[in-house]
């Protein structure tokens, strides 16, 4: 289980959106219908390849409700990525994006690539917010958009991957400091002693070499 | 409030004073300062210095540890260790003690294995040490944390390591092992939470998790291999893994107590307030409040509900041991959680249709498959009345294997469920349950749902351990889409169906071939064995060439063994027996293989080479033919070729050649003529007699005999015949010129050479046989007269000189009628009987014994008869015979006996009367004494000596033999 860089991502949204069908299906490529509520904060991991690179993404899928927000607004801070999933069968998701953005871009540091997400794609009977929408969203807020379905696993995979792809991309650029954790970035154990490209690679501070 | 949103189920049953009040009564006024659990104890410690050992049976026993106070206490899980902290007078240096409770001193007080003072005057508040004995931390009221390595039990000089000052109390410590050699510590005070990598023994790195902490006790380590380890806080319990933060669950309330039981996470928290005044609680009441309203919670974490909760007047600690939870109050009351087994929780959960629920559950709890599938069945049939057809399929799906698909496909039968049924048939045949019925089913829910593509990309996933009854697929799809068919059955090697289909669906004869001639050998006997007669129908010429390469391929295989499966041309002659040209051009495919022919085949071969032959209207093709038969019967094998078989073949298509051939193979010449005879073709029969005539010679007399009764025989080649008869004498020339005489057709013309050098032969014969006769008739006259003149004369003995030695004759002297004189000496010196004449007794005795046989043979009447039997010329035997007297009286021979001997009586002459002294004594020496005498002239027989005059007339046996004179000369 050794990997080159830890992504730390969040899933946040309105409840009932999808989020956590969508880490399940990307984490078990399972989907489960009836889902309980989130009760706070849940997690989940994968390995993905970003340039035959391997890449640990650790995920956090969020409770949507107004009553965690509290809770859930401390993780964000540590994440270099955030899905922002809302139904495009229910308008009023897609309504609330705009406080979702300005929460996130207020509690996480400022180069946290977003992605926006417009989940159940596979009920194109019901739905509510046209794609384009969707993607003038995108682009007046600079986010990089997709449609998924959870149910089909319809670009799932894409999603967190080019998510992923950004965040390598913009460590290349130097725009993110590796060093400093709180980016939501971790240089892995065999990366970092083995590879001495990676600019300030003795970041070692407090121990954290042994996970 | 959120709390409300996790399900909420009782799993647990609580039993009240579970100990029957034995733990309040041993401890009394005094107050329990810490608790813990492990290795079959609860270990209470109580502000006197006393600790407790509880047992199962709830046996208490106290033993003091310390003068003053126990502050802290572990019980090891896995081992009998208690490690304790405490003091034996108020505001010293707190001491730690290590127990063994298995060793025992005479008071059953347990030993004190270690005792150690603790370093730092400072209050502890927590202690932590790891089930394997080597790690152990105390951290103290001011943030310092001390920690000792090595086995405490015996390391009783080492020096606890001080970690960094975290500023603030200690609430909460727990070890974890990573990789089996990493230890992490993790910590955790009122306001942080940090790890302590203290795998190296040098330096201990700290990593800080979060900025958030906990109380005392509100910290827990979850086991397991993904373990947290758990802070609860007013509004959730937050998770941390040794690198980062965690999951986080929101549980309201203000915690007391966090405990981990099995897979569930206990909470103990102050409720705010009672739900009636929840909303309206000051500062104040909420404290009266929280007197009697602690409430106790357990989590399952996994499947997220809520499965116990209760409220209690005050707890103090809960302590998971012999499989059950205790709770212990203040006061000592211990109650006890028991969890439900498994089947009545289940049977919650199915009264409120939470069968995912119960399936994940039991799942989790490594429930017997046959229960889960029971589960899955009930959660089908519940989802199946609830008319969610497609969810019921997806339960009863994961029943398949161990539930009657019967149950399933009965329920889904009518015609709107085709698309459940035909998932679930999908998955049946994926699993590999299905049998032909079901395949039969699914197929034709295929085709009933027009969606051939799906059939299509079923049957070409099925490799995947799809297992169905092919054959029945084959069938089914036969019927709706013969492409499907096909593709099945080449896929599954099915290769009689599949030429089945093709031939008898598509008529794709040459594809059909071409097929099967890219299976195995063996497969594409069986198979072009099968459907031969529709290919020859419908593709003869592709067919045949498709059998020539498939049986070439069998004769060239070297491998013998396999010879019983291989494709014989003869299993395929049956085929081509209308078509006699294909059938020999198919089978002289082969003539390489010649010696690897059967005998049948060689007679199938001929016997349609004949038939072509006799067709074949062209002459040069015919001699083609002819001389490609004959080659094949010059070289076949004499093994497999049946010649009868030919013969007889041979014989009714009129095929001479290998008629011919075939008796002159076999050696029945005499049967090979007639066959000429009957063709009449008398040059090729003479032909035969000039070849084989030396071999067997009554060839000549069988044509001799078809000359003389055949009209058509030509009469010049009788002279060659009768020829050859003459000169192997084969026949009589009696019998010969009979039979000429007989025949109508041959005039004296055609015989006169032959009876010409006939007679000429038979009267030389008579000319000499005449001469001959008068021969014997001479000697016979001189011999009786000799013998008168013996009986009735004088005989004058002349002889002057010794028969034997050839000197001159002295007395005494022995004279012989047969005028042999010898001396006397000699006489008896060579004579063998003083009867006999020695000169003459060599042939007296033969003919002696010439009679004598004659004598005995007379008595073999058997054997003459025998001979005369056999004997060519039966009348020159009898007179052989006459002629050894066999007639003759038996007193007769002896007397002629006596007579011969008295011929050759000796006369004894004495000295006296006959003495003759003519030569003087020397000369006397003995024959024998001839070779020693050295002077050839002094030697008497030495003719060429002058002074010898050798007078030829004084010879007595000079005379010249008169043959005539010999009785016996006739029969040499």
């Amino acid at each position: 289980m050794s990997y080159a860089y830890l992504f730390k991502y969040i899933i946040i949204g309105d409840t009932g959106v999808g989020k956590s069908c969508l880490l399940l299906q990307f984490t078990d490529k399972r989907f489960q219908p009836v889902h309980d509520l989130t009760i706070g904060v849940e997690f989940g991991a994968r390995l993905v390849a970003i340039e035959t690179k391997p890449i640990k993404l650790q995920i956090w899928d969020t409770a949507g409700q107004e009553a965690f927000r509290s809770i859930t607004r401390s993780y964000y801070r540590g994440a270099a990525g955030a899905l922002l999933v809302y139904d495009i069968t229910r308008r009023d998701t897609f309504n609330h994006l705009t406080t979702w953005l300005e929460d996130a871009r207020q509690h996480s540091n400022s180069n946290m690539v977003i992605m926006l997400i417009g989940n159940k794609s596979d009920l194109e009977a019901k739905r509510e917010v046209k794609k384009e929408e969707g993607e003038a969203f995108a682009r007046e807020h600079g986010l990089v958009f997709m449609e998924t379905s959870a149910k089909t696993s319809d670009n799932v995979e894409e999603a967190f991957i080019n998510t992923a792809k950004e965040i390598y991309e913009k460590i290349q650029e130097g725009v993110f400091d590796i060093n400093n954790e709180a980016n939501g970035i971790k240089i892995g154990p065999q990366h970092s002693t083995g590879n001495n490209s990676i600019p300030g690679g003795n970041n070692r501070s407090n121990g954290n070499g042994c996970c | 409030m959120s709390f409300l949103e996790w399900r909420k189920f009782n799993f647990f049953d609580i039993i009240h004073d579970a100990d029957s009040k034995k733990i309040s009564q041993t401890i009394g006024s005094s107050k329990i300062t810490s608790t813990s659990s492990g290795h079959g104890h609860l270990v209470t410690c109580d502000d006197d210095g006393l600790v407790h050992l509880i047992t199962r049976t709830f046996q208490v026993t106290t033993f003091r540890a310390y003068q003053s106070a126990v502050l802290l206490s572990t019980q090891l899980q896995y081992s009998s260790f208690l490690v304790t902290i405490g003091e034996d007078e108020p505001d010293t240096n707190t001491i730690l003690k290590v127990w063994d409770l298995e060793r025992r001193d005479r008071q059953s007080t347990p030993i004190c294995i270690r005792s150690t003072k603790l370093p730092k005057s400072e209050k502890p508040t927590t202690l932590c040490v790891t089930d394997n004995r080597l790690l152990m931390a105390v951290g103290f009221v001011d943030g310092c944390i001390a920690l000792f390595k090595g086995d405490l039990s015996r390391d009783r000089n080492s020096k606890p390591k001080m970690l960094k000052e975290l500023g603030q109390g200690i609430t909460g410590m727990a070890f974890k092992c990573v990789n089996k050699d990493q230890w992490y510590l993790f910590v955790s005070t009122a306001s942080s939470v940090q790890q302590f990598n203290v795998t190296s023994k040098d330096s201990c790195p700290m990593t800080v998790l979060d900025a958030v902490g906990c109380d005392f006790k509100c910290s827990v380590l979850v086991n397991g291999p993904d373990s947290h380890f758990m802070i609860a806080k007013e509004d959730a319990i937050y998770c941390y893994t040794v690198d980062s933060r965690g999951p986080c669950y929101v549980v309201g309330g203000q915690k007391i107590i966090l405990q981990w039981f099995r897979n569930y996470l206990i909470i103990v928290s102050k409720e705010k307030g009672k739900p009636l005044n929840a909303i309206t609680v000051s500062t104040t009441t909420k404290l009266s409040d929280e007197i009697e309203s602690i409430s106790i919670t357990v989590l399952d974490i996994q499947n997220k509900f809520i499965i116990y909760t209760t409220t209690m007047p005050d707890i103090l600690s809960v302590l998971p041991e012999w499989g059950s939870l205790y709770i212990l109050t203040t006061k000592g009351c211990l109650s006890q959680l028991i969890e439900k087994d498994l089947q009545s929780k289940l049977t919650v959960l199915f009264k409120k249709n939470l069968y995912d629920v119960a399936v994940r559950m039991a799942k989790c709890q490594q429930y017997d498959s046959q229960a889960l599938i029971d589960i899955f069945r009930q959660y089908g049939d519940h989802l199946y009345t609830k008319g969610d057809h497609s969810g019921a399929v997806e339960q009863y799906i994961k029943t398949i294997g161990k539930l009657e698909p019967s149950y399933v496909i009965k329920k889904f039968l009518d015609s709107q469920y085709i698309d459940s049924l035909t998932t679930y048939l999908h998955a049946l045949h994926k699993s590999g349950n299905a049998n032909k019925d079901h395949t039969t089913l699914l197929f034709n829910c295929y085709s009933k749902l027009n969606s051939l593509d799906k059939l299509q990309e079923f049957i070409v996933t099925k490799d995947e351990n799809i297992d169905f009854d092919v054959d029945v697929a084959i069938k089914v799809c036969r019927q709706s889409s013969p492409e499907n068919a096909l593709a099945l059955a080449e896929k599954h090697s099915r290769h009689s169906l599949y030429i089945k289909i093709l031939l008898e669906d598509r008529h794709e004869y040459t594809s059909a071939l071409e097929y099967i001639e890219k299976l195995s050998i063996e497969q594409s006997i069986q198979t072009i064995k099968q459907y031969s007669n529709i290919f020859m129908e419908n593709v003869p010429k592709d067919t045949v060439s498709f059998l020539k390469k498939l049986c070439s391929t069998c004769y060239t295989t070297t491998n013998v063994d396999l010879s019983g499966n291989l494709a014989q041309p003869e299993d395929f002659i049956y085929l081509l027996l209308d078509d006699s040209e294909c059938l020999v051009d198919f089978l002289e495919h082969f003539d390489n293989f010649f010696d690897k022919w059967s005998t049948s085949l060689l007679n199938t071969y001929i016997e349609h080479c004949l038939i072509v032959w006799k067709n074949e209207n062209n002459q040069e093709k015919r001699s083609i033919i002819e001389n490609k038969i004959v080659n094949i019967l010059q070289s076949a094998d004499i093994k497999t070729c049946d010649y009868y078989q030919v013969l007889i073949l041979a014989t009714s298509f009129e095929f001479k050649p290998a008629i011919v051939y075939i008796f002159e193979r076999n050696k029945q010449y005499s049967k090979l003529i007639r066959y000429y005879l009957s063709l009449y073709d008398y040059i090729g029969a003479i032909e035969c007699c000039r070849r084989y005539g030396h071999i067997e010679s009554k060839l000549w007399i069988l044509l001799f005999n078809t000359a003389m009764v055949d009209d058509m025989f030509p009469p010049f080649m009788l002279e060659e015949i009768l020829n050859e008869i003459e000169r192997k004498s084969l026949l009589s020339a009696h019998f010969t010129i009979t039979s000429l005489a007989k025949s109508k057709t041959i005039n004296i013309g055609h015989v006169r050479a032959y009876l010409t050098s006939l007679f000429g032969a038979e009267k030389k014969t008579l000319e000499k046989d005449k001469e001959m006769v008068d021969k014997y008739q001479k000697d016979t006259e001189t011999l009786k007269h000799t013998i008168e003149k013996l009986k009735n004369c004088a005989v004058v003995f002349q002889g002057l000189r010794c028969s034997a030695c050839n000197n001159q004759l002295e007395l005494p002297s022995v004279h012989f009628m047969c005028q042999h004189s010898y001396h006397q000496h000699c006489f008896q010196a060579f004579s063998e009987s003083d009867d006999d004449c020695p000169a003459c007794t060599p042939n007296n005795k033969q003919i002696m014994d010439i009679i004598r046989t004659q004598g005995q043979i007379k008595d073999y009447n058997e054997a003459f008869h025998s001979q005369l039997e056999r004997a060519t010329d039966s009348f020159s035997l009898i007179s052989e015979y006459f002629g050894r007297c066999l007639f003759d009286d038996l007193s007769t021979v002896e007397n002629q006996l006596a007579k011969s001997k008295l011929v050759s009586s000796p006369v004894v002459l004495s000295p006296k009367p006959v003495a003759p002294v003519v030569q003087t004594p020397p000369r006397l020496s003995p024959i024998l004494s001839v070779k020693t005498i050295q002077q050839p002239n002094t030697n008497p027989f030495d003719e060429d000596g002058e002074d010898m005059e050798y007078d030829d007339n004084k010879n007595p046996f000079n005379d010249e033999y008169d043959e005539s004179k010999n009785p016996f000369a006739d029969d040499s």
